[in-house]
């Protein structure tokens, strides 16, 4: 029973976060393997191999989908497989895989290495891939397809098998299977992670016809790989659909283009509803100058570091507080109530007393 | 000393005697998901059980269990029970009280 890594092992946990990053970062989309991999996934499921669609973009994978449901609502079109097809896999490999390895082992491996392994193999990868890519670029798409066709058509989502989303846990997957259980085989994961390399960006099955989204041509980060660009959009696809994010935050084309070329007033930004949002604009246009802006005065700074400004708009005295994050050291500058003290303006943003915001000791 | 409260980001846990008996049982481990950036404060450990009545959540945890996020570091959180309490804001512009929107 393994109860700890090797030395050795633990070294090589490096070797496969970086193969799948540069799998994602450095490879091309391989559209003989993506054809594979949707032809072998619908035998597995033991469904007819379907009509593939290749196309530059989610949004036009969406599009398309959408027009053909319009065209032909009758059709088995209809019937997206995502879960069969998913199941299926799952139900194959899991099926698998507990015969070759108890059940108990693999839950003392998870519950032992787990935290390790994640922190080690896939942070970045989750960030990176997972977390911002997927569910962004999801969101929105959606978010942008309903404004654009206006709520009209249904929606239909990308499925999360064989895409690059999944990179994060194929990079845990191999590395388990290859480096901690040598000895065992399974030619179902190894079909799956050789032809998961296609770099689908996403993938969406019907009863007869698979959509694939091609990756986009552009994707930058910032130094903290969070989706970020001030001079062009963070991700852009071949068909010219693109998607602005200043670290980590989306905007619609609008918003960023006012935003990058600062011509936001200080109101304007100090209005924006949304926290992230208005921090991410004041990442461009420089907080200290945001405040300065609105001739803010401080009035109180606390030993915690939050800092309590007053100001006049519109005629009206009003305070803000400026205070960093205790994790990530992000500043943030949020309108509060009439305070004199820095520290009793958090308290009211927590509902906390102020004993008890002295006491508060595990902040993230 | 027990801790009695964790802020994570812009949600701030704090411990209760006990969870309301009118609150209903909820799906899932996230106890906040941020609009604009798609992250979200999510527990590790599934034996954590939320609870809702009305706006309000209630957590309940049974083993030490961690808090979770893509950009905050993970906070190791004590058994017992707790209720989110989520970050608020002045919005000078509209005279009003409003969540902190992340």
């Amino acid at each position: 029973m393994i109860t700890e890594l090797t030395k050795e092992q633990e070294s090589k946990i490096e070797i496969y976060r970086q193969k799948w990053h540069d799998n994602y970062f450095k490879e091309e989309f391989n559209e003989d393997k993506a054809r594979q991999l949707v032809n072998w996934m619908y035998s597995l499921s033991k469904k007819p191999v379907p009509q593939i669609i290749i196309l530059d973009s989610p949004l036009s994978v969406q599009l398309s989908i959408e027009v053909l449901m319009k065209g032909f609502p009758q059709q088995q079109l209809y019937q997206q497989l995502s879960q069969q097809i998913g199941q299926q896999l799952r139900q194959q490999l899991r099926q698998q895989l507990r015969q070759q390895l108890e059940q108990q082992l693999f839950q003392q491996l998870f519950q032992q290495l787990d935290q390790q392994l994640r922190q080690q193999l896939f942070q970045q990868l989750f960030q990176q891939l997972d977390q911002q890519l997927r569910q962004q670029l999801s969101q929105q798409l959606r978010q942008q397809l309903y404004q654009q066709l206006r709520q009209q058509l249904s929606m239909v989502f990308p499925d999360t098998w064989g895409d690059t989303s999944w990179y994060g846990y194929l990079a845990r997957y191999d590395y388990i299977t290859h480096e901690l259980f040598p000895e065992y085989k399974n030619e179902t994961f190894e079909k799956y992670l050789e032809l998961s390399t296609a770099k689908i960006d996403t993938i969406t099955t019907f009863e007869n016809a698979a959509f694939i989204s091609k990756p986009p041509t552009t994707l930058t980060f910032d130094k903290q790989d969070r989706l970020h660009n001030t001079e062009r959009a963070a991700i852009e696809y071949s068909d010219g659909y693109k998607l602005h994010y200043i670290h980590g935050v989306y905007f619609t084309e609008n918003e960023w283009t006012r935003i990058v070329n600062n011509e936001l007033s200080s109101e304007e930004i100090l209005a924006e509803q949304n926290i992230e949002k208005r921090m991410a604009i004041m990442s461009v246009n420089e907080s200290t100058q945001l405040l300065d802006a609105i001739n803010a005065q401080l009035i109180h700074q606390s030993g915690r570091g939050n800092k309590l400004y007053t100001a006049k708009i519109k005629n009206k005295t009003v305070h803000f507080l400026k205070y960093a994050c205790p994790s990530t050291g992000r500043v943030y500058v949020s309108g509060v109530p009439e305070f004199s003290d820095a520290d009793d303006a958090m308290c009211w943003k927590f509902q906390v007393s102020r004993e008890d915001y002295d006491s508060l000791k595990q902040e993230a | 000393m027990e801790t009695r409260m964790y802020r994570h980001g812009d949600c701030l846990l704090k411990r209760v005697k006990e969870i309301p008996i009118t609150a209903k049982k909820v799906d899932g481990q996230t106890i906040a998901l941020g609009e604009a950036t798609g992250h979200h404060h999510t527990f590790k450990q599934e034996t954590v059980q939320l609870y809702k009545e009305q706006d309000t959540t209630f957590i309940d945890v049974v083993e030490p269990s961690s808090l979770e996020h893509q950009e905050h570091n993970t906070l190791q959180v004590s058994p017992g029970k707790y209720v989110l309490v989520l970050e608020r804001e002045m919005n000078h512009f509209e005279n009003a009280i409003q969540r902190v929107q992340d």
